[in-house]
């Protein structure tokens, strides 16, 4: 996992050395070596499945590819298509089911993200039906594709047209391989430091008592573990983002962050960019043509929720966010576009309506709420403190910081000072990262 | 400008994780062939990272920063100046069959009066002190719990109600999970009576302030330095010593004795080794020059300072605690527990929790 000592101080050095010193050409092999291994660290079942999807997806692009030009292979191409489809939205949502289980251990501290893999040979699958790429004859550069490490846990989610090209020879620069060094640190730290922080305080609340819950500690309690899956996300994103950089690959910016002038559907869209981009493309607009734009976003949205955690909860808050979005639109169409502040305020209260529905059902679970849930008595005020105390500074971190303030700033200020504290930046979160690795 | 901070980027980051790597691999405490699986490597890793303690310093100080107050269960009452290790879980089944332990040695020896002592931990007296979600379990009602679990002909001391009602005294190390001798004399005045003997009080002994002060295992476990030092301090009697001899074997030889106290025991890293001489006994026979009973005492090294104030009360003292039998040893291959007037099982609660010695005490 990219936030294991193992991973810094061991395999990134290592693999990298030789990585360095291949050329271009073989690189790919190397890089399915290292998905293999990761895959195998996962477990002998999880092995095995992702390698039927594979060996499948690599045989059946080929034969839709081959038969594109053959009107009597039509039935053979769509039958391919439909198989590969089939298999791999089985392996997503028995990889979803037994993530959410506990049956399989996954990345992050909420035990988030459904598998990369089925997602990458959808891609790649469609994208050959399509005719928009090639058929890839070279089984180790599919390898490299479909398992990418970088993505392995949570994305970024690479779209087979678009990164086809660099996995035939992957070209290093000096640049990215600064860049992606500093976004990998920075996830890091804002996995670390942040959301386990945020996580270790949500975990302590579900272990307070019913009768000490109050309106005040709950909704403080659903803030938290909305920053802390927020950051989650963001961090492992970043280090996958930083990793696929140093290699040499074009990643874009998984989380795209506007401080204001954001509706609930760009919100959702500007996190992790390149899952909901991936579901636009593969969910949304085939849905949007056969059953009208309303039931596609619904579903996609929904698909989007499940695919982080495949539980009845996140089901519903995918619903609670489709109907919240088309709510916004109505009354933005009715108030005739109202003022930005206002606008920002009532996406931020939507988004954070959407967010609770996972964190109250998880408190609910826990231990279910007082009898009096709206009302704030004496034991809730201490609770509510007791949280405050402890999270005001990771919240701030969080959603600030992390969430639109900070990176928003830095990308305006462009001086040469800056750019020279950048090293000085790294080195501190290197060790304050070190140090949280090592020890936690 | 952008070429040269591309570069040094690079450069402190490989530098830093190359290095690193190398010197935890190659250099560190751990041994790389002992590594079987990726799992043990990052244990290896872990454990032999250069600057360790450093690192854990620099953790503590952030995570501080951030709000955490629990660091590796272990809760630091940034008020109190205190380090808490948190007994916030047990096993079921192994309470229950400690439970059963004592019931079963009962039955075996019915006509030797057996007294059961569970003493709480710091966790147990000060759990109004912390958070509601630090999950820390009422000792109070599980010892209660515990005592009507057991046989009633074995008599249970109560001595919760004696250390809370001085729990603003310092009773509890603060870098420590042990009690202190002002924590052992609070159970002892609750305790002796029920024993059948006269209490000798406070006024009876002197302290004896050895002038060591340290931080004990919490301090070192979670990394936090900024808590008052501990003291180690012996209560003597003021009438002069009652012990003959004390000889304890720990697993290495008999080191024989006549005091309870050890000053070598303060050159060792575990300062609680002052008490018998060592921390980590399985056996210490106790001769004073009283008229009394003889005492068998079974269990954890909780009570090595509880003993010299039993001393006056018995003609002999032995002290057992079955976690460092050897792996077919019995209590009856140290001991006849029918030669004792007494028996006292004398644990705190952690421990007798996590007791695994059922078969040991035949």
């Amino acid at each position: 996992m990219p936030f294991c000592a193992s991973y810094l101080f061991i395999f990134l050095p290592l693999f990298m050395g030789i990585y360095t010193v291949l050329p271009k050409n073989r690189r790919s092999v190397l890089i399915s070596a290292a998905n293999i291994f990761f895959a195998a660290l996962s477990g002998a079942g999880t092995l095995i499945l992702c390698a039927v999807c594979l060996l499948c997806g690599f045989f059946s692009g080929i034969g839709i590819y081959n038969y594109r030009t053959r009107p009597d292979k039509i039935k053979h191409r769509k039958a391919l298509f439909i198989l590969n489809m089939s298999l791999n939205a089985g392996v997503l949502a028995f990889e979803g089911y037994m993530t959410a289980s506990g049956g399989l251990s996954r990345s992050g501290v909420l035990a988030i993200g459904g598998a990369v893999l089925p997602l990458h040979m959808i891609s790649y699958i469609t994208d050959v039906y399509r005719g928009t790429a090639e058929a890839q004859t070279s089984f180790t550069a599919l390898t490299a594709y479909a398992w990418f490490f970088p993505s392995m846990h949570i994305g970024p989610v690479l779209r087979y047209s678009r990164f086809s090209q660099y996995f035939k020879a992957p070209a290093m620069s000096r640049r990215r391989m600064s860049r992606g060094i500093m976004i990998y640190i920075a996830g890091l730290a804002e996995y670390l430091l942040i959301s386990r922080r945020l996580y270790d305080i949500w975990n302590d609340m579900l272990s307070v008592p019913k009768d000490m819950r109050g309106a005040a500690s709950i909704m403080l309690s659903s803030l938290i573990w909305y920053t802390s899956f927020l950051t989650c996300i963001a961090g492992m994103l970043h280090m996958g983002q930083g990793t696929a950089l140093m290699l040499g690959f074009p990643v874009k910016k998984p989380i795209r962050r506007r401080l204001v002038t954001d509706d609930l559907h760009g919100r959702l869209l500007g996190y992790n960019v390149h899952i909901t981009s991936w579901m636009r493309e593969y969910i949304y607009r085939p849905l949007a043509e056969i059953k009208g734009k309303g039931i596609a976003l619904t579903l996609s949205v929904c698909a989007v929720m499940m695919w982080y955690s495949f539980k009845l909860s996140w089901l519903c808050a995918g619903v609670v966010c489709t109907l919240l979005m088309m709510l916004q639109s109505f009354i933005v169409k009715k108030a005739e576009y109202p003022h930005k502040f206002l606008y920002t305020v009532m996406t931020k209260l939507f988004t954070a309506a959407a967010a609770a529905v996972p964190a109250l059902s998880a408190l609910w679970l826990s231990g279910g709420f007082p009898k009096y849930k709206f009302g704030f008595n004496e034991n809730d005020t201490e609770t509510f403190f007791f949280l405050i105390s402890e999270s005001w500074l990771p919240l701030l971190l969080g959603l600030v910081a992390t969430g639109s303030v900070l990176p928003v700033v830095i990308k305006r200020i462009n001086s040469g000072l800056l750019k020279l504290l950048m090293p000085v930046a790294e080195v501190i979160l290197l060790l304050l990262c070190t140090a949280y690795m090592i020890n936690i | 400008m952008k070429k040269l901070t591309d570069r040094i980027t690079i450069i402190v980051f490989f530098l830093f994780v190359i290095c690193s790597g190398v010197l935890a691999l190659f250099f560190g405490r751990g041994e790389l062939a002992d590594m079987r699986s990726v799992k043990d490597g990052e244990t290896l890793l872990r454990e032999s990272f250069p600057m360790g303690g450093n690192m854990k310093a620099l953790y503590t100080l952030s995570a501080k920063m951030l709000g955490q107050e629990k660091f590796f269960d272990i809760y630091y009452d940034e008020e109190n100046g205190r380090l808490v290790e948190l007994f916030d879980s047990y096993d079921k089944k192994k309470v229950a069959n400690a439970a059963d332990a004592v019931t079963q040695f009962h039955s075996a020896y019915p006509e030797i009066p057996t007294y059961i002592m569970l003493v709480p931990t710091a966790s147990g007296i000060y759990r109004d002190k912390m958070p509601p979600y630090s999950g820390a379990i009422d000792q109070q009602k599980m010892i209660e719990r515990l005592y009507r679990r057991i046989n009633a002909d074995v008599t249970p001391i109560d001595v919760w109600g004696a250390m809370y009602q001085v729990r603003d005294n310092y009773i509890f190390y603060r870098t420590e999970d042990r009690w202190n001798q002002q924590g052992a004399y609070a159970a002892y005045s609750a305790a002796v009576p029920k024993l059948g003997g006269s209490l000798y009080s406070i006024s009876n002994y002197d302290v004896e302030y050895t002038h060591v002060e340290f931080h004990g295992s919490l301090a070192e476990k979670s990394g936090i330095k900024k808590v008052p030092y501990d003291r180690i301090n012996a209560y003597r009697c003021k009438f002069g010593s009652y012990v003959i001899s004390c000889d304890v074997y720990d697993g290495d030889g008999i080191d024989n004795r006549t005091s309870v106290y050890s000053r070598s025991g303060l050159q060792r890293a575990d300062k609680y080794s002052f008490f018998l001489g060592h921390s980590d006994c399985k056996y210490a026979d106790i001769k004073t020059t009283a008229d009394g009973l003889k005492l068998l005492v079974i269990g954890s090294d909780y009570g090595n300072c509880f003993m010299p104030f039993l001393c006056p009360h018995y003609s002999e003292i032995t002290f057992v605690d079955p976690k460092y039998f050897d792996k077919d040893e019995t209590l009856s291959d140290l001991t006849d527990p029918s030669g004792y007037d007494q028996v006292l099982f004398l644990y705190d609660l952690k421990n007798f929790c996590e007791y695994d010695g059922l078969d040991k005490l035949k």
